[in-house]
């Protein structure tokens, strides 16, 4: 009896590790949990992001989502991580600009944007100049008259040397032919105080990452690197209507392996565009800053080829390759 | 008066039912949080912020408080007991509170960092209520050379984090340097020993760091002396401190108190720094400075005050700029967002019911957690008993686990034990490793000050002196430095008479 109870337990264990026919596997997809990495630590606004699809995605793909940080490396383990997984789906990675500048920047991360299957891009936030709420400018015009009297002068606060909002200044002053002081921060937390103190003249971030300060009067904005006005900043003059063609933004993409099956990107591109379009989404994004934004997988892998044109000639003429 | 009557809408808030019970949920996941090594607050506010969308705003603030105030509470514990610091802000704590335990004092290091973050907890609130407004316009006045000049005071303080020869804890302040440079360079960009290893462009992280020095090394070290078991059998002198020891530790609380808040206000700062800061201070005031490292309770109550006093010091520039200092701010940070409220100069007058609600909640949650704490002592201690067969492979489990889920990072791992046998070696021969720590921690803020300075300055070295505030710290290094070198002639001097008139 013992014996017959213990071969019905191995034949029932045996069939129930026969794969399941890939006809049928090619249908359902995702069956099992889609990871999104995020390379940044928890609270990061591509974090913060995730973590609000995170819960819309489930509904619409009916599968769980679950949102990994893997910080370090400046985004390049993430990367890394994501690059060498199997290309099925079932990891994502998002990110910013900083996957195109680190190609040039430190070159042997061994990271490009086309090592990854662009899947889709949900929203942006312009790039932009801040100052303290009391500082003499009130607008980009007369920063940058002052800033052309008196190059050198200004002294520009930025994330980390070869950082987005670094890039974001070298390409204001490629651009306007002005002349900032430099000064690097550990991050973009500890610029903000700096700036605030008047350690530091002005600081590029985004409005994302300052609105709340300029809501709650403890930062201004005085002009932002995007070909129109934001909805959070309406009154921020853009550089474009000065006479300057530059758009510097930090975006939120979701990318996969090289290699993905196409119906999955598909599949996946319409959950993310789904999830984006809910009202709890959207209304996270307008507490954010987050403009709202969609691009299809093709779309983007222009973009990111767009992207990678633009930023390679900026570092090049910047003299900043190592 | 108008203070009083916005208590008064606080506690209005906070004596609601539901407002209790998150409270209640915040300070008990923090103990936890704080209690179990390597899990850290940021990782468990992240996973919670979710939960708290569909609540009040006010609510969800308190619950979210509660778990970083309350972490403060039980990072002590495993310090205390098994010389691992639960939370990084702990890792002073193990210096002397390890050695009380060792000693059969483990219920009273417990009991005092239990009462002290009581104390400073709910003293902080007061200031934070009182001072954050005007405070914190003053905060962001320490700008680059102001940070250079504070912390050069700090590391010259450094060798009195050790009870061994100054030659020696010297020689770790160097290495603690060197560990600190390494990563990409903040202001220039540059590699600094990452070995072209992706996993080291941000340098190995703190807690692989800690974790390994104290907890792996202390493992290492504890395999060789299965004979000296005794020591944790000897019985367990009273469970809560003694009029003598209240005596000793009272000085501490209240100068870790004032000092922790006011640390934790300062944007590079953070609850760690003001732990290291409080220790030395005792230390140098100490009329027996031999007695630390090796089971004195000042050593135990300063630093617990000041990392709990500083808890309630980040919040400063949270609510009034919307400055998260730490993570675990910006995880707050996000959770007032998400609520539509922006703190900043105009907080308090148009959610006084957030902001006077969370302060009161910050009063109640205090004292939640010493009523939460104090019963949870004799337990503790009695974890003592197990027998270290079963301890050790636990401690082991509980750091590797802790370690990885930090980051997802494997590599997080290796170097942990890399710097347990480093701990280990270390001790053997007699160097200490908390002034590594120290030097580990603050050198690399320490640097980029001074050629963030240099760069504001455009080369000029004039501005740590121009300046008031860099001035008076560089004069008081140099004071320093000069009279510990004719204090030290003099004693050693005092010293051989003293041998000469024995003999």
């Amino acid at each position: 009896m013992k014996k017959a109870f213990a071969f019905l337990f191995v034949c029932f264990f045996i069939f129930g590790l026969v794969p399941v026919d890939p006809a049928v596997a090619q249908e359902k997809f995702p069956k099992d949990p889609v990871t999104i990495v995020v390379p940044y630590a928890a609270g990061g606004s591509h974090d913060l992001v995730a973590r609000a699809l995170q819960p819309q995605l489930e509904k619409v793909l009916g599968a769980p989502v679950l949102v990994e940080n893997k910080p370090g490396g400046g985004s390049t383990i993430a990367c890394n991580y994501v690059k060498a997984a199997a290309p099925n789906g079932y990891t994502l990675v998002t990110v910013s600009p900083t996957l195109s500048i680190i190609k040039y920047t430190l070159p042997e991360s061994n990271v490009t944007f086309d090592q990854f299957e662009p899947i889709a891009y949900v929203g942006y936030t312009p790039q932009g100049v801040f100052t303290r709420v009391d500082a003499p400018w009130n607008n980009l015009k007369e920063l940058l008259d002052y800033a052309k009297a008196n190059p050198g002068k200004i002294k520009c606060g930025n994330a980390g040397h070869g950082g987005n909002f670094h890039m974001g200044a070298v390409g204001i002053e490629q651009a306007t032919g002005v002349k900032f002081t430099h000064i690097p921060f550990k991050g973009a937390a500890p610029a903000v105080p700096a700036v605030m103190g008047g350690h530091v003249d002005i600081i590029v971030s985004t409005i994302a990452d300052t609105l709340h300060m300029v809501k709650g009067g403890s930062l201004k904005v005085l002009g932002l690197a995007a070909p129109e006005r934001n909805k959070f900043a309406p009154d921020a003059q853009t550089f474009k209507e000065l006479g300057y063609d530059i758009e510097f933004s930090t975006y939120w993409s979701y990318l996969g392996p090289k290699g993905m099956p196409k119906d999955r990107v598909q599949i996946l591109y319409d959950a993310f565009k789904k999830s984006t379009e809910t009202k709890e989404v959207r209304d996270f994004f307008d507490m954010q800053g987050v403009t709202p934004s969609f691009k299809s997988p093709e779309e983007l892998a222009v973009y990111y080829k767009n992207e990678d044109v633009k930023w390679g000639r900026l570092i090049k003429e910047g003299g900043l390759m190592p | 008066m108008d203070t009083l009557h916005s208590l008064m809408l606080g506690f209005s808030v906070v004596t609601t039912p539901m407002n209790l019970f998150y409270c209640f949920i915040g300070v008990l996941i923090g103990t936890l949080v704080g209690v179990l090594p390597g899990i850290g607050t940021a990782g468990s506010v992240a996973v919670l912020l979710p939960f708290t969308f569909g609540l009040p705003p006010a609510t969800a603030i308190i619950l979210l408080a509660g778990i970083w105030y309350g972490a403060m509470y039980g990072g002590s514990t495993t310090s205390i007991l098994v010389n691992i610091p639960g939370e990084s802000s702990s890792v002073v704590t193990c210096l002397d509170g390890y050695q009380m335990a060792r000693q059969g004092r483990a219920g009273r290091a417990l009991g005092i960092s239990a009462i002290g973050s009581f104390i400073a907890g709910t003293l902080s609130v007061c200031l934070l209520m009182l001072v954050a407004p005007v405070v914190a316009r003053y905060a962001v006045k320490i700008g680059p050379p102001e940070l250079f000049a504070l912390i050069l005071f700090g590391l010259t303080l450094s060798a009195y984090l050790s009870s061994g020869p100054v030659i020696k804890s010297f020689m770790m302040v160097a290495l603690g340097m060197i560990l600190g440079s390494q990563g990409i360079d903040t202001v220039s960009g540059v590699q600094r020993f990452t070995f072209n290893m992706n996993e080291f462009y941000e340098g190995v992280g703190i807690l692989p760091v800690i974790m390994g020095i104290y907890g792996i090394g202390e493992i290492l070290i504890n395999l060789e002396e299965t004979i000296k078991r005794d020591v944790f059998k000897v019985s367990i002198k009273g469970l809560l401190p003694d009029w003598n020891d209240w005596k000793a530790s009272f000085g501490p609380i209240m100068r870790g108190t004032f000092l922790g808040f006011f640390l934790g206000i300062l944007p590079a700062s953070g609850t760690l720094i003001s732990t290291f800061v409080s220790y030395i201070m005792e230390k140098r005031l100490s009329k027996h400075p031999e007695r630390f490292g090796k089971g004195a309770i000042e050593g135990v109550a300063g630093p617990e005050a000041a990392n709990n006093a500083a808890s309630s010091g980040t919040f400063v520039p949270l609510l009034t700029f919307g400055i998260p200092t730490t993570a675990t701010m910006a995880l707050i940070l996000g959770a007032l967002l998400i609520h539509g409220i922006t703190p900043g100069p105009l907080l308090i007058r148009n959610h006084p019911d957030v902001f006077w609600g969370v302060i009161v909640s910050m009063y109640i949650g205090n004292i939640m957690l010493l009523v939460l704490n104090l019963p949870l002592i004799g337990i503790w201690v009695r974890l003592l008993k197990v027998p270290y067969s079963i301890l050790f492979p636990l401690i082991l489990v509980f750091c590797v686990i802790g370690v990885y889920s930090n980051q997802n990072s494997l590599l997080d791992v290796t170097s942990m034990i890399f710097f347990g046998v480093f701990g280990y070696l270390a001790r053997k021969t007699g160097f200490e490793c908390a002034p590594l720590v120290f030097a580990y921690i603050l050198s690399p803020i320490w640097e980029e000050a001074f050629r963030q300075s240099l760069l504001m300055s455009q080369g000029d070295l004039s501005i740590f002196f121009t300046r008031p505030f860099p001035a008076v710290f560089i004069v008081l290094t140099l004071v320093f430095v000069g009279s510990s070198i004719i204090f030290s002639r003099k004693r050693s001097k005092f010293l051989d008479q003293l041998g000469s008139a024995d003999s």
